[in-house]
């Protein structure tokens, strides 16, 4: 069970926050709210990240379709964004599941031999250097779970408090999952040599 | 502890230090894992927001309004059901009026609120709906009276039957509110035990048979089948929208 995101008090901007960026979370209010540039100004901000974020978990062939998706989502599900949730945890934890469901029936429709990520899935996303080569096949052989983990916190940028509200886990478990992703890639990274 | 290990602690831990860093410049496998590495996203591209811009055009139905109605719906098949199922197990029942009316009202937050619950972002509320599911059977088996009402024991099949009826309507309508948030086999089973709640509710009041046997036979083990194709039901619809 995954994916469902925890609420926290409302946001309130003080005089002196007048002039930073509009936090995420007074923009979606706006959005729910009726005020379509509010979602405008959140699609600028995020789309190139989630875009990023799903090229790694699914790859580039599919990962346009599934921006797209996430932010449809976004449009159609506006309702089921809490008051004083976290917007960026919410966000990702609609990208997740996109790219979860779209690994499920893709093993579903062509079942790889050994259980691991279909063939597109593992698609290398840059042609060179060989390290990144090395690091994206590596990731593609992660577990669903251990990749989602390891893409948000080493790639995003997320707190293990966020990624927790993003996959509707407890902070621990998010802890355990990741540590053991990162163990699990190092031992399929270990080809490329052991220092001491 | 060797130093690819203290790496990945610290990775892990989000500590990395120096001791780290050099250690990485020794160690391939251990430099791939703190390779930067350029982001792979594609440029903004307009049909991404044109198609949300499409979309917004359309109204809005929040969840609980949905949601309310199904329970509403669940409300009248329940009521409707007894009526032409004819409540006679009200007056026949043995078992103690209080222990009746607690398994009514369990069953009725399972039928009714659990619909709201199930259905609602919160995992909480969610929760709650799984635990009025798990209270349901006990329900059901503590206001039988013990008594077995039929002289054979497959003349219960009318209950099983009216058990899967009951539940077709609500079970098509909550698997189509399903598709409004993301696949979750929890939400998806907590949505097919409340539908086929309304069939468990509707028998409390229409059967007569508090036989341990026949209620778990013909009450609880379609009630229970019915949460588990849910989940498949779940997993072969396409899905409107992702959001948790």
């Amino acid at each position: 069970m995954r994916r469902l995101v925890k609420p926290g008090p409302p946001l309130r901007r003080t005089g002196t926050e007048a002039n930073a960026p509009e936090p995420d979370e007074m923009l979606m209010e706006r959005f729910v709210g009726g005020d379509s540039a509010a979602f405008d100004a959140l699609f600028a901000r995020h789309a190139v990240r989630v875009n990023a974020y799903l090229r790694r978990m699914v790859g580039p062939s599919t990962a346009d379709d599934l921006t797209q998706v996430t932010f449809l989502s976004v449009v159609r599900a506006r309702s089921r964004f809490q008051r004083g949730a976290r917007f960026r945890p919410w966000l990702y934890a609609i990208a997740s599941n996109a790219a979860r469901d779209h690994v499920r029936r893709a093993r579903f429709e062509s079942p790889s031999d050994d259980g691991e990520m279909p063939e597109q899935v593992a698609e290398t996303l840059l042609p060179d250097p060989a390290l990144e080569k090395a690091v994206h096949a590596a990731m593609a052989q992660l577990p669903d779970q251990q990749r989602e983990a390891i893409l948000l916190h080493r790639f995003e940028g997320f707190s293990f408090g966020e990624i927790a509200e993003t996959l509707g886990l407890t902070e621990s478990a998010v802890k355990v999952r990741a540590h053991r992703g990162y163990v699990r890639l190092r031992g399929l990274l270990a080809h490329l040599g052991e220092g001491t | 502890m060797t130093a690819h290990e203290r790496l990945l602690d610290n990775l892990t831990a989000g500590a990395l230090d120096g001791e780290d860093r050099a250690h990485a410049a020794r160690c391939p496998a251990c430099a791939a894992l703190l390779a930067d590495e350029a982001a792979p996203a594609a440029p903004l591209r307009a049909e991404w927001l044109a198609a949300a811009h499409q979309e917004l055009s359309r109204p809005v139905r929040p969840w609980w309004g949905l949601a309310a109605g199904l329970a509403a719906a669940n409300t009248v098949l329940a009521v409707v059901g007894t009526a032409v199922l004819v409540p006679t197990n009200w007056e026949a029942s043995t078992t103690p009026r209080w222990l009746f009316l607690a398994a009514v009202a369990v069953l009725g937050a399972l039928a009714v609120g659990g619909a709201v619950l199930a259905l609602a972002p919160r995992r909480l509320w969610l929760d709650g709906a799984l635990i009025l599911a798990a209270l349901a059977p006990v329900a059901v088996l503590l206001a039988g009276d013990g008594h077995a009402a039929a002289p054979h024991f497959l003349d219960g099949m009318a209950c099983l039957w009216a058990v899967l009826a009951l539940a077709a309507l609500p079970l098509g309508g909550g698997a189509w509110l399903l598709t409004r948030s993301a696949y979750s086999p929890a939400r998806a089973v907590a949505v097919g035990l409340l539908s086929a709640g309304v069939g468990l509710l509707v028998l409390q009041f229409t059967c007569n048979d508090g036989s341990s046997r026949h209620l778990l036979v013909f009450h609880l083990l379609p009630w229970a089948a019915l949460g588990a194709v849910a989940v498949l039901v779940r997993r072969a619809l396409p899905t409107w929208s992702y959001a948790p």
